[in-house]
């Protein structure tokens, strides 16, 4: 699952950030890269959202189908 | 011979009655036999008696109860003949049980031999669904129209098929007997052996041992419809059921259809209806699961959602605090420049406020406001007795102005 993996990364940029102890320039760097990887979480997440909506618009059709038929 | 006499049917009849009449004997006469048949209408009961293969019908006007078929009574009374009808009538007086007849008496142990035998038992019913019904009777009466309207109006599409067969008389056991024959080859599913009501001894073919057993052994289950509800006979017994008349018996038939395509009718709704509710019953768990799923779904994507978020918040309050260390560090170097520069610039103008305090005393026109003067000569400074000879004109140098002088002596 490239989402839980990906979450996985940013939420260790995450902790790599908060424990300090860096450059800010370093720490910008793990910002851009953890911000870029939040966006293609989000990105993933809208996409399946949007899977899980057409599949369950399907599935209520089937039923509203049945529940008439 | 004489010249034959002719008459009209009333002259004739008269003439009968009055014969009848004449003969005082048949005024006043007991007579036994057996009730043959018996009906009561309006207080007024007729039956037969029968003994032997006679029969004469009888009248009393009272209602006869309690005496049953095949009893043997005693009658008194008078024989009449009605020139109406022609008929002769024994009008009784009194009728009188005597006990059964011997008619009876052995239609009674027959029965009790063949129940001992077991041919009452067991006998194979009519079969729960009937396309073909045969039926034994007699061509001409009116049993068969009856049993077909019957059949036909019900509209059960049962095919009838006579089987022609003698009813009563001498012919009546064979003509029976070979008709059943075939009907169990031709392999119908239920035979009626049926007959109209008539005077009881018109039914004695149906209570013959012969017929009974044949009815017995037949493999088409058998339907008895002999006679009225009242009588009952060993064909009867022998029979997989019995019917009081043969219309009841065509009755029973489109009961037995009706029954069937009633329960098959029930069986296939149950069945249908089963079949939904287990459909419908898979629909709802599949439905149940789906929504399941998708609640699943929905909670992960919402958990996830959060999780990217709070991160997200995680990473910018983390690169805010680093922004704001740096930030901080920034301002405290900024801050130690500005207070080192600070520094620095009290020191140099300390030390510059020293350097011009010591300046300013060194000043010469510091040491000239203290009395002190200046000397040139020329555009030099004397700073020494020896830049000077006598006769120069020197130039004194005062705070506040200046004096010409002539040097007089030098030393």
């Amino acid at each position: 699952m490239a989402l839980e993996q990906d979450l996985k990364k940013l939420e260790d940029i995450a902790e790599k950030l908060e424990r300090g102890g860096i450059s800010l320039n370093e720490g910008i760097a793990l910002y851009e890269n953890g911000i870029e990887l939040a966006k293609s979480c989000l990105n993933d997440l809208n996409a399946s959202k949007d899977k899980i909506s057409a599949i369950k618009e399907e599935m209520a059709k089937l039923t509203n189908s049945q529940q008439e038929g | 011979m004489g010249s034959v006499r002719e008459l009209t049917v009333s002259q004739l009849n008269g003439y009968i009655k009055s014969v009848f009449d004449d003969e005082l004997i048949l005024h006043n006469i007991n007579v036994s036999g057996e009730i043959g048949q018996i009906s009561v209408r309006d207080g007024v009961s007729y039956f037969s008696l029968t003994e032997g293969n006679c029969n004469i019908n009888c009248v009393i006007f009272s209602t006869l109860e309690q005496i049953d078929v095949g009893t043997k009574v005693l009658v008194g009374g008078r024989v009449a003949f009605y020139a109406k009808n022609g008929r002769v009538n024994f009008t009784a007086n009194f009728v009188k049980t005597i006990g059964q007849g011997e008619k009876f008496n052995e239609f009674t142990l027959l029965k009790e031999r063949l129940s001992k035998e077991g041919l009452f038992d067991n006998r194979p019913k009519p079969p729960v669904y009937i396309r073909e019904v045969a039926v034994i009777t007699s061509e001409a009466g009116a049993v068969i129209h009856d049993i077909m309207s019957v059949i036909r109006s019900k509209n059960l599409n049962v095919g009838v098929k006579l089987y022609p067969a003698s009813v009563q008389g001498d012919s009546a056991e064979n003509s029976i007997l070979s008709a059943l024959k075939k009907v169990n080859v031709d392999c119908s599913d239920v035979v009626i052996i049926a007959r109209g009501g008539g005077a009881n001894y018109d039914l004695d073919v149906f209570n013959s041992e012969k017929l009974a057993r044949a009815v017995a052994g037949s493999e088409v289950p058998v339907i008895s419809a002999v006679g009225h509800e009242i009588d009952y006979t060993l064909c009867d017994f022998c029979a997989g059921l019995r019917c009081g008349t043969p219309s009841i018996a065509a009755e029973a038939i489109s009961d037995i259809n009706l029954n069937f395509l009633a329960r098959f009718y029930t069986a296939l709704q149950k069945i249908s209806i089963e079949t939904e509710r287990l459909y419908s019953d898979k629909l709802a768990k599949t439905y149940r699961a789906a929504i399941s799923i998708v609640h699943a779904i929905d909670k992960k994507v919402g958990m996830d959602w959060q999780r990217i978020i709070a991160t997200e918040k995680r990473l910018y309050n983390a690169i805010c605090l680093l922004s704001a260390r740096d930030e901080r560090n920034v301002f405290d170097l900024a801050e130690k420049m500005t207070n080192s520069l600070n520094n620095l610039y009290e020191q140099t103008q300390t030390r510059l406020k020293t350097a011009a305090t010591l300046l300013d005393y060194s000043s010469p026109l510091k040491i000239i406001s203290k009395g002190f003067a200046k000397v040139t000569v020329g555009n030099k400074d004397a700073v020494s007795a020896s830049d000077l000879k006598v006769a120069d004109n020197v130039k004194l140098i005062f705070a506040d102005g200046y004096a010409e002088a002539k040097i007089t002596k030098v030393r």
